[in-house]
């Protein structure tokens, strides 16, 4: 699949993509396209994607920037095309007092496990997800840590404690 | 799988989270009525072991080494993936011998792995004559493993930029020895597996999982392709040497079956797969070009090229059990990645267990679990709990079920 399709396809739901997008070659055989997304268009985005055909999707990264958390959604366009994929991935800066996204998982039930991750590691709540439980973390776990946080809410008292307060 | 449930007949139960068809511990809480399963709920995490926190606080050549420990059976394909999203970040080109071996170290980790699994799916079925074929079948590959990286497991070759071992002429013949054992055996393999009677009717039409729902749930691997998705990332976005040498996806159809998804299709994608991937190995051996295996020697000298770098990269490899993704994030003036997001094939796999189940027996949820070839740890303690808490069966027990549904069905 060349990347175009998929600008294309977003551009209906996000006029001025291009000035929201990076794509970069890879030794790996595929294009990457990166795309800057507000947060509250993700899902009108990936529906935007699915109508072309149903993506892959790998997993959620994040990082902590400080007054903000930065979510990537990485999917992987043409993923049954021979050497036609392109891992696209759709990033957005949630700041820390409103981290809200919409759920995925009506549209593509597999990102739950994803959304149930980013929930409790960083603190990311989903609107629309329907298991809101802890996945990977212990059941007692508290719900006010969040491990991958860099600020008060993360780990204290760990290996490498990024607030000093071990 | 919502279903009307009748309270008065319904069990809870709750297999896990330490099993002995697991490599990890994972627990699954059934809800079954008489002998159909009718709900199922998954809850992974009891050996989160925080490796990407951890990797926030080491430098790159160290998070290599907790790269390959993600997995004990994908770790080289760990390893590789992680040594490509940091190669794309910090815009490293390894040199071309290091790619075809890095491919052959990878074929002969599926060799074994899928090897590894068809014994533990056969000891499920209750035949362990099986397990042991082809468990020693699987050590001359075990052999050539140890030849080539010095370990059965955990083999340390790739690096950032490359490999740290050569492939010698002397080591290049032991590997096509290696491979005309395997190209003789593969019948047998065939046969004892996929044309057996028992496996057939223990396998067919159980677990199944539809190309519709593998696509929505993002299934991976030997579980997508049994199920007729393409998804093969050697395929979709080659690397290493696969941009050389054409890998097709291998489909339950290349066998001269339809696609159902179910249990028997995942073994004859796998049976299939140990064939394809002695087949990748050998034109690897041919085409290898000569050449460097590093693209800086000197670990300190790599090290602060990589400090200085700047940049983003993912890294994806098709691991035995299917798409292994690594992200990766650099800085300049840090040793450690700011991020770091590993992702593994069976993460990818656990909702597609939930329709498998599916209106399953009792005895039939072993194999079902095992057909993922899920990785997660191995110990003895299976309960099955009534309503009131009290145990009802065991390990043994829910084994002993599952080699009785054999018998059974072979009218012993």
């Amino acid at each position: 699949m060349s990347p175009d399709v998929i600008v294309n396809a977003i551009s209906k739901v996000l006029p001025d993509v291009e000035e929201r997008l990076t794509v970069r070659e890879s030794q790996q055989t595929a294009f990457r396209l990166y795309v800057e997304i507000p947060p509250e268009r993700l899902k009108d985005v990936v529906e935007a994607m699915a109508g072309i055909e149903i993506p892959h999707f790998s997993a959620i990264s994040g990082d902590d920037l400080g007054d903000s958390i930065e979510l990537s959604y990485h999917f992987a366009m043409g993923c049954q095309d021979n050497r036609g994929e392109v891992v696209t991935v759709l990033r957005m800066k949630l700041p820390k007092d409103n981290l809200k996204l919409q759920s995925l998982t009506d549209l593509l039930p597999g990102t739950m496990t994803a959304e149930r991750e980013a929930r409790e590691f960083w603190g990311v709540e989903f609107e629309g997800l329907p298991d809101k439980r802890h996945i990977f973390l212990p059941e007692d776990f508290p719900e006010d840590v969040h491990p991958w946080r860099k600020d008060e809410k993360g780990l204290k008292g760990m290996i490498g404690d990024e607030t000093g307060d071990q | 799988m919502k279903q009307v449930i009748n309270r008065d007949t319904v069990y809870t139960v709750p297999i896990g989270p330490i099993h002995p068809a697991l490599k990890e511990p994972i627990r699954f809480t059934f809800t079954i009525d008489g002998e159909r399963v009718v709900d199922v709920d998954i809850k992974p995490g009891w050996n989160h072991r925080g490796i990407e926190f951890l990797g926030r606080n080491r430098n790159l050549l160290q998070d290599l080494y907790l790269a390959e420990r993600v997995c004990g059976i994908c770790s080289v394909s760990h390893a590789i993936a992680f040594s490509l999203a940091v190669e794309e970040a910090a815009g490293i080109t390894p040199p071309p011998r290091a790619d075809y071996i890095r491919a052959i170290v990878a074929e002969l980790e599926r060799i074994h792995s899928h090897i590894l699994w068809v014994g533990v799916a056969a000891h499920e079925l209750g035949f362990d004559t099986l397990l042991h074929i082809s468990w020693q079948i699987r050590e001359k590959v075990m052999d050539m493993l140890e030849a080539i990286t010095g370990n059965r497991v955990m083999y340390a070759m790739p690096t950032i930029g490359g490999v740290r071992r050569d492939i010698t002429d002397d080591l290049a013949r032991q590997i096509e020895d290696g491979l005309s054992y395997y190209r003789e055996v593969y019948e047998k393999l065939v046969d004892l597996f996929l044309r057996d009677g028992t496996i057939k009717m223990r396998c067919v039409n159980v677990g199944l999982l539809s190309e519709d729902e593998a696509e929505k749930l993002f299934a991976v691997g030997p579980t997508a392709r049994a199920s007729g998705l393409k998804k093969d990332v050697r395929y979709t976005s080659p690397y290493i040497a696969y941009r050389d040498i054409k890998v097709e996806p291998v489909l339950p159809s290349d066998f001269g079956e339809e696609i159902r998804g179910d249990v028997y299709d995942r073994i004859v994608v796998r049976i299939l797969e140990v064939k394809q991937s002695v087949e990748i190995i050998a034109q690897c051996l041919e085409r290898m070009p000569d050449g460097d295996i590093m693209f800086e020697k000197n670990p300190t000298k790599l090290l602060a090229k990589l400090k200085a770098a700047e940049g983003e990269g993912i890294g994806r490899v098709e691991a035995p059990r299917g798409e292994v993704f690594h992200y990766v994030r650099l800085v300049a003036k840090s040793d450690p990645p700011v991020t770091w997001k590993v992702k593994t094939p069976t993460y990818s796999n656990l909702m597609s267990w939930v329709p498998m189940f599916r209106e399953a027996q009792i005895a039939d949820i072993p194999p079902i679990i095992a057909s993922t070839d899920p990785c997660i740890a191995c110990t003895d303690r299976v309960v099955i709990l009534d309503e009131d808490g009290r145990q009802i069966m065991d390990a043994k027990e829910l084994h002993r079920l599952s080699v009785e549904k054999t018998r059974r069905l072979m009218g012993e």
